[in-house]
């Protein structure tokens, strides 16, 4: 089934790209300004990307998926449903991220924001009628930022070049790694609930959770795809996530 | 004899302004780059829906949708292929309306803060409001530009003035009830050759236009930005350099502090701690314009396949790494990108065409007769804005007469957002 749509997925990514060819003008500068690089530069914005061409092509890839796929349903998603059942979702999803957040700022040996999280969960999940409501948000303590690839970074794993996953976007070899650790930590709450009943209904329910969980993760991201309007976005990104990436394992 | 004093008190007090023009960064380039402070930005608050309906809290007063158009139907490169319509941006009202039009200023695009927030004033003001993009946008240059070549003033007014003729009909004429312009920087200039090429063309009838911190002449602005860089750095490396030192201080503070973002304050905050000294304000505008000219050329050089940046004959693919291109974009200067891409592609396109030619038809003062004559055309700017030299100043002066307001500060639109500011162009529009 996953498949079947990841199949349609690329065929209609396929279907958008066949355009006319686009083909050089009549005029041609009497000066051209391209350079080869030169190596003797220092590059203070550089950012370690061997795979760049991998990288590019999965870029490219996420934008169009984007852009044709995923925002549009993003997009009816957020017309349909009251903006309050929307922060609903994303509270009750970001509720359950707390578990990889505490036990990630435990394996990091940070008390501070452990408490702050387990304080989070707890009281969250039963004043806040099982994360639904973010009470402690609203009393300004709001939710930290930690995950495995975090976690790995306090111990010393370095970063790893620079990775575009597919649909997830910008990240690193050790990052990537991380994502696979948090996500086993994340529980689905169909599967919590839905003991008694049968597989079908079981697995469809799962699903379906996933597939909100999806859609309310790109509500919550606010990066749209070449909003920079430059050509250049790609370096932007990269060295962005990066230095990000780095300052948060600091803090 | 103490009761003419007082009289004559009395008429001074007439013509002092009621209280001081507060705007807090008296340094221009301070103004330019720190912009206003959330604090001193107009209130939205203070200007009330247009009617009862507008108050009901279900119907979206405010809403801002982005929107696209396909304008020309021709081929774009893969690696602009998200470029294919043009962006913009529309707040309705319900009603028929009056409707305003902003320009935004050089490489900036119609969802600048600058438009942003004179969107959100002017819909709340009872306006429909459409943002446009600069000419000079990347979006702009693939999708509405005739000729994909940014920088000649009378073409990007006629690609401009074809786009907003397009949105105007995707909106329907009959529910406007009168044209108004606006535009900051280089769009301010290009509202004022719109409001000219309306009179030939006619097509809008605009009822007023007002210019925000607009540039006399593209060359001599420009000229002037290009030089903060070249008067304050030896070479590209250095300003790099300044950059990264900036970069990392910034990255000092928001390790220090317990913000989980940055905020608009945090550019100020950081100034607050280690005062960026000016030579490094004028380094960072300077770098903020070739950054942005990079994009455009490098855009327009794959556009029109001329070999300028990119071999010419080679095609960009999307797997490339651009940092050669990059690096080959941001060394090109305003004046080099004129002598050595604009100015060889107009004399291609109409040989009678000079350097002379083509700087003076870029420059408010090829339109001055019409601008003396056109009461409903007014200038807000600043007596220190950085992009002006004295004889644009006296050209304003002359040509605008009454209609020219000038701030003591706010260097170059710094105080676009100030209360004052903002205050002073709702009445000017709703006059």
């Amino acid at each position: 089934m996953r498949t079947l749509l990841f199949c349609l997925v690329l065929l209609v990514l396929g279907g958008c790209a066949t355009t006319a060819e686009h083909g050089p003008g009549p005029f041609q500068a009497p000066v051209h300004r391209g350079l080869p690089e030169d190596p003797s530069v220092e590059r203070h914005f550089q950012v370690h990307d061997p795979w760049e061409g991998f990288n590019r092509n999965m870029y490219h890839f996420n934008a169009q998926l984007d852009r044709y796929v995923y925002l549009p349903v993003v997009r009816t998603y957020e017309a349909v449903l009251p903006d309050s059942v929307q922060q609903g979702v994303s509270n009750i999803f970001n509720n359950l991220k707390e578990i990889p957040i505490f036990v990630n700022s435990v394996l990091q040996g940070n008390p501070k924001k452990a408490s702050v999280s387990f304080g989070r969960f707890v009281f969250n999940t039963t004043i806040g009628l099982g994360g639904l409501i973010d009470v402690l948000g609203n009393g300004g303590i709001p939710q930290e930022n930690e995950d495995f690839g975090q976690t790995l970074g306090v111990w010393g794993v370095p970063s790893g070049p620079y990775l575009v996953l597919p649909v997830v976007g910008p990240s690193g070899v050790r990052d990537a790694g991380g994502l696979a650790v948090d996500a086993a930590m994340n529980l689905n709450p169909a599967d919590m609930f839905l003991d008694g009943v049968g597989w079908a209904a079981r697995s469809s329910a799962t699903m379906g959770v996933y597939g909100l969980k999806a859609v309310d993760a790109r509500h919550q991201v606010k990066f749209r795809y070449y909003e920079t309007g430059s050509p250049f976005e790609y370096q932007l990104v990269r060295f962005i996530y990066s230095k990000k990436r780095e300052l948060d394992i600091e803090k | 004899m103490l009761r003419f004093l007082l009289s004559c008190l009395f008429v001074l007090a007439g013509f002092l302004p009621a209280r001081a023009y507060d705007y807090p960064f008296k340094n221009p380039y301070e103004a330019t780059v720190l912009a206003t402070l959330p604090r001193d930005e107009f209130p939205l608050e203070s200007v009330r829906p247009a009617g009862l309906a507008d108050l009901n809290p279900l119907r979206d007063l405010g809403a801002v949708r982005a929107r696209e158009l396909l304008l020309h139907e021709r081929p774009v490169p893969e690696i602009l292929w998200y470029d294919d319509t043009l962006q913009y941006s529309l707040a309705l009202q319900r009603r028929i309306a009056p409707l305003l039009f902003i320009i935004a200023g050089t490489g900036s695009s119609y969802d600048s803060a600058t438009c942003r927030f004179l969107q959100a004033v002017f819909h709340r003001a009872g306006f429909h409001v459409v943002s446009l993009s600069s000419p000079t946008y990347p979006n702009f240059v693939v999708s509405a530009s005739t000729t994909q070549v940014p920088g000649f003033i009378p073409q990007d007014v006629a690609d401009l003035y074809q786009s907003m003729d397009a949105i105007v009909s995707q909106i329907g004429r009959d529910k406007i009830s009168s044209y108004n312009l606006t535009g900051y920087s280089l769009g301010g200039t290009q509202s004022a050759f719109l409001a000219e090429l309306d009179t030939r063309e006619k097509r809008f009838g605009f009822d007023k236009v007002m210019l925000l911190n607009p540039a006399v002449s593209l060359l001599t602005s420009a000229t002037i930005l290009d030089r903060l860089l070249s008067d304050n750095v030896a070479d590209q490396g250095e300003a790099t350099r300044v950059v990264a030192d900036l970069v990392s201080d910034l990255s000092e503070a928001y390790r220090g502090s317990n913000e989980v973002n940055f905020g608009d304050e945090f550019l100020f905050a950081l100034h607050g701690n280690r005062s960026i000294s000016e030579k490094e304000l004028k380094i960072l505008i300077g770098v903020a314009f070739r950054v942005s000219l990079a994009s455009m050329v490098f855009t327009s050089d794959v556009c029109t396949g001329a070999g300028y940046i990119a071999p010419r004959g080679h095609r960009v693919e999307k797997n490339e790494s651009l940092s050669p291109y990059l690096d080959a974009a941001v060394g090109v200067s305003f004046e080099d990108y004129v002598d050595q891409y604009l100015l060889p592609f107009l004399a291609f396109r109409d040989p009678a065409m000079t350097r002379e030619r083509a700087v003076a038809a870029s420059s408010l003062e090829s339109i001055a007769p019409f601008l003396r004559r056109a009461e409903n055309i007014a200038v807000m700017t600043n007596a220190d804005d950085i992009i002006l030299t004295k004889d644009n100043f006296r050209f304003l002066e002359s040509t605008f007469a009454g209609r020219l307001t000038l701030y003591p500060a706010g260097g170059h639109c710094g105080n676009l957002r100030y209360r004052d500011n903002v205050a002073a162009m709702l009445e000017f529009f709703r006059k």
